[in-house]
């Protein structure tokens, strides 16, 4: 149970970093490289604000922000929360395992996700 | 999200057939002694070690005279008149037998590979970093006030600092070369795979990959980083702990 352990309190000091120091306020940590570069809208855009905007409960900001993002924490929380007893009982378990097919699928729905925040019909997935 | 522990599918230890990969499915046919179904085939893990030399062996019972080698035989293979004389494919065996042969220990986890990359890089930094700053210090030319005759006077640089500039990059080149190049494509680890027990190798057959495809390897990890690093990240979620590279180039990166 120590990697849980360890894995649950990374997650939630994480969030509550994000909590208390806002990164609404431009460039509180530091620059999207991709952004700073190309000037689009990279997949984890907005990501920092939609975790934030979850700990202060605006759902709707956290979806506008960063969608994905807010599917990932929903994800990963759930698996978190599954993971726990199977590590309980002993089991080797992983918290999340994707395998071949999951893998595409997770890389294409980025990719479109990636395109369509950067056109002008994708504005409201742009952060 | 990251855990140290092979994916609940697959067998956690070996189970004991040998040095071979367990559940290792992408096992092409023929590969480990685990198959039952040997009926021609050759070279089997069960038979003696010294089964190449069949004409002539020891422990092979001198009734057996007309039928070299039989002697060695299980059972089961009794109508396979003949059976000794086959040159079995005992280096095949050999090879497979190798420590490193697939992810019978399990794939290595994310952190050993994290690991394993600093020890190489750091090895790597070290030398060069110091060969690189004796370089800039002699390169960088200076200049002084001359209080007797109120000018300044500028000494070039020591052109030796080129030199060591050079002689800097040279040796991270060579190391590169060395340790992913030669090191780990002969022998699956690099220098800091080897100290924590991992080694990369070819996804069907665990094999090392070779000096060429190793140190090709090394560059396609910019495809890891090219989309915010997220294929760095991706062992840690990936059922074969790969990350994009080595999808790319159908390796894995095993416990030993």
């Amino acid at each position: 149970m120590r990697t849980p352990m360890a894995v649950g309190a990374a997650g939630l000091a994480s969030v509550t970093l994000l909590h208390v120091r806002d990164p609404h306020a431009y460039g509180s940590y530091g620059l999207c490289p991709f952004r700073a570069l190309t000037g689009l809208w990279c997949p984890g855009c907005g990501g920092l604000r939609a975790v934030n905007d979850l700990t202060h409960l605006e759902f709707g900001a956290a979806v506008s922000s960063n969608v994905v993002v807010v599917a990932l924490v929903l994800v990963v929380g759930v698996a978190f929360l599954w993971w726990l007893p199977r590590r309980w009982r002993g089991e080797n378990a992983r918290m999340l395992v994707l395998d071949a097919r999951g893998a595409t699928v997770v890389l294409a729905l980025l990719a479109v996700f990636t395109i369509v925040r950067n056109t002008p019909w994708g504005a409201s997935l742009a952060p | 999200m990251s855990d140290q522990y092979p994916p609940g599918s697959q067998p956690p230890e070996s189970d004991g057939s040998g040095d071979q990969a367990p559940g290792y499915g992408q096992q092409p046919p023929g590969y480990g002694q685990q198959q039952p179904d040997y009926g021609q085939q050759q070279g089997y893990g069960q038979q003696p070690p010294a089964y190449g030399q069949q004409p002539g062996y020891g422990q092979q019972p001198p009734a057996y005279g007309q039928q070299p080698g039989y002697g060695q035989q299980p059972p089961d293979y009794g109508q396979q008149q003949g059976y000794g004389q086959q040159p079995p494919a005992y280096g095949q065996q050999q090879g497979y037998g190798q420590p490193n042969a697939g992810p019978g220990a399990g794939y290595a986890s994310w952190g050993q590979r994290v690991g394993a990359y600093l020890i190489d890089v750091l090895i790597g930094a070290v030398p060069f970093y110091i060969l690189y700053f004796i370089g800039i210090a002699l390169a960088t030319g200076s200049t002084e006030y001359d209080p007797a005759t109120g000018t300044f006077e500028s000494s070039g640089g020591n052109p030796l600092g080129i030199v060591f500039i050079l002689l800097g990059f040279a040796v991270l080149i060579a190391w590169i070369v060395y340790n992913w190049g030669m090191k780990q494509g002969k022998t699956g680890s690099t220098v800091g795979k080897g100290i924590l027990n991992i080694a990369c190798v070819k996804e069907a057959d665990g094999q090392p990959l070779g000096v060429g495809l190793s140190i090709g390897r090394y560059f396609v990890h910019i495809l890891d980083a090219i989309p915010c690093y997220i294929g760095f990240l991706w062992p840690l979620w990936d059922d074969k702990k790969q990350t994009f590279a080595d999808k790319i180039l159908n390796t894995i990166v095993v416990k030993r």
